[in-house]
Formats: structure tokens, C-alpha cells, sequence
């Protein structure tokens, strides 16, 4: 047998193991982190807006009306919103940047810091389709910028 | 001896390739936590129902495509963010892409029961403004599974 037999053997069976899948496991093989929570749950529909983005006072309010949240049910199961209301208020905006809001719910896109910077935005581009689809473009960003370990 | 290094090598790669999972388009593999789910399905269904029969994908089909009234206006539907198509993406309300529902395009679907029983309750409050039964969960799913 060439004398290169068994270390060619070797690597070739580690790569197999390597690239044999692992069953799935769900994350509450350890308790999943708040940001992780946050990620999941609030990364479903759109990109997980940062806390920082907006104050206290308007993510309370967004939680205590999450069965119309912007015309959708976004309800989730009580000790799951408790972890997400509280990582948003923990990491929220100071009251200073915060532009005032008559609305009912303050939303991102009308504070003036995000109507300077992505007053141009096209929502017309079939890749965008909406001002709150911040992911079309920063993809990724709530993960590196905030919402993570 | 160099050829039976290369079949080896060959072998193992082989190995690997199907040990990814690789199969023919449009095969739903079997799960065990999607089985679960639906056979929790089934026994709520045959506890409202004893004449329940089985779940249907055709029923499932026509669940998913009805345009409902009863619903929000810019939801009649669950193709209308799921896509009529369900081997295709979606897109959420706030435009962000929905992974397909079709099960062989997207083989880990419908196999956590909490984020199935999350979004039925949301989603047929929206498209039929009241829960969806178990049979028409059931029929859901199996048409997807089907797809």
C-alpha cells in the first residue's frame, strides 16, 4: 500500500464526520440569551430594530399593545414577552434624542434622526418595498450592532 | 495502491454528500417533531370530532389559497404573504423575505410546536378573525408537507 494510505484515509473519514449533519436541536438545550429571544422574536417579520432607536416610554407602549402592532398580532407567550420588553427598555434611547410624537405608537421612521438620514429612501424598489424592511439593505445589522450576546 | 486511495477518498466524500442529506427535489423527508405535531393535530381532531377521518392536503390547498372576507383587508389571504406558491418565498408585512412553506424546499418547517402554535394564533386571527380548528391545522400542514 502507498506509505500516504492512512493519513489520505485519515482526513478523508474526519471530513465525512465533519460534514455529517448533527440533528437539529432547538435552543432550549441551554436557556437561549435575551438578545437571542429578541432575534428570534422580534426578527421574524423585520429586522430586530434596535432599542436604541427609540425611548422607554415608546417601547412601553409598544408592548402593552402588541395584539395591534402596526395592524398586526404580534402576542407572544407572557415570560417570552417579559424577556423582550425588558432587553428594549434595558438598552433604550435617552429621552434627549427622541424627537416628540403625536402618534399613537412613535414609530423609528418618523423620528427626525431617521427621516435626515433615509429621507431619500425609494420604496418603490421591488428589493425594499417598505421603509421599515431596513434588512434589504443592512442586513445583519441588529445582530452586529446590538441585538446580540 | 493509488487507485484504492482514490476510491477510498472517493467513498468517503460520498459518504459525506449523503450524510448532508441531499435528496430528490419535492420529497418531504419524514421528522419525528413534525410527526408529533401533527398527530397532537389528529387527536384534538378526533376529540371534537369522532367521525374525523384523516387530514386532507387538498382541504389544506384550499384553505391556503381562499381569499376570506372575514378577515384584515390587506390579509384576505395566507398566500397573500405566504406567496400562492408555496415552494416560493413570502414576504412579511414589513417586506422582509418568509422562507418557503413547502417542506422540500424547507426541510426544518413546522417541526418546533411552539412556533407552529405561535403563528396560527396569530395568523388565522388575521386572515379568518378566529382560531384556525385542528382540522384545518392539520390539513394545512399536510399540504405543505405534500408540496
Amino acid at each position: 500500500m502507498s506509505r500516504f494510505f492512512p493519513a489520505t484515509a485519515a482526513v478523508a473519514l474526519a471530513l465525512a464526520c465533519a460534514l455529517a449533519p448533527v440533528p437539529s436541536a432547538r435552543a432550549d438545550d441551554k436557556a437561549p440569551s435575551p438578545a437571542a429571544v429578541v432575534h428570534r422574536e422580534c426578527g421574524a417579520c423585520h429586522i430586530a430594530y434596535l432599542p436604541k432607536f427609540l425611548a422607554a416610554p415608546a417601547w412601553t407602549k409598544l408592548f402593552d399593545t402588541l395584539d395591534n402592532h402596526f395592524g398586526e398580532s404580534a402576542v407572544m407567550a407572557p415570560d417570552v414577552t417579559a424577556v423582550v420588553r425588558r432587553y428594549y427598555l434595558d438598552h433604550s434611547a435617552g429621552l434627549f434624542w427622541i424627537s416628540p410624537s403625536t402618534q399613537e405608537i412613535p414609530r423609528i421612521t418618523a423620528q427626525t434622526w431617521w427621516k435626515k438620514a433615509m429621507g431619500k429612501l425609494d420604496v418603490s424598489n421591488p428589493r425594499i418595498r417598505s421603509k421599515a424592511n431596513c434588512g434589504a439593505c443592512h442586513t445583519h445589522a441588529d445582530w452586529y450592532m446590538g441585538v446580540r450576546e | 495502491m493509488k487507485t484504492l486511495t482514490a476510491l477510498v477518498v472517493a467513498g468517503c466524500a460520498l459518504l459525506a454528500l449523503a450524510a448532508t442529506g441531499a435528496h430528490p427535489a419535492g420529497a418531504a423527508e419524514a421528522n419525528p417533531a413534525r410527526d408529533a405535531i401533527l398527530s397532537a393535530l389528529a387527536t384534538e381532531a378526533k376529540a371534537a370530532d369522532p367521525a374525523f377521518a384523516g387530514f386532507s392536503a387538498a382541504r389544506g390547498e384550499t384553505l391556503f389559497t381562499t381569499k376570506f372576507a372575514s378577515g384584515k383587508p390587506e390579509t384576505p389571504s395566507c398566500s397573500s404573504c405566504h406567496s400562492p406558491d408555496p415552494t416560493k418565498a413570502g414576504q412579511t408585512r414589513a417586506g422582509k423575505e418568509i422562507e418557503p412553506m413547502a417542506v422540500s424546499v424547507t426541510p426544518n418547517r413546522f417541526t418546533d410546536p411552539e412556533k407552529v402554535a405561535k403563528w396560527f394564533g396569530r395568523n388565522c386571527g388575521g386572515v379568518l378573525d378566529r382560531p384556525c380548528t385542528a382540522v384545518e391545522k392539520g390539513d394545512f400542514l399536510t399540504f405543505m408537507i405534500s408540496r
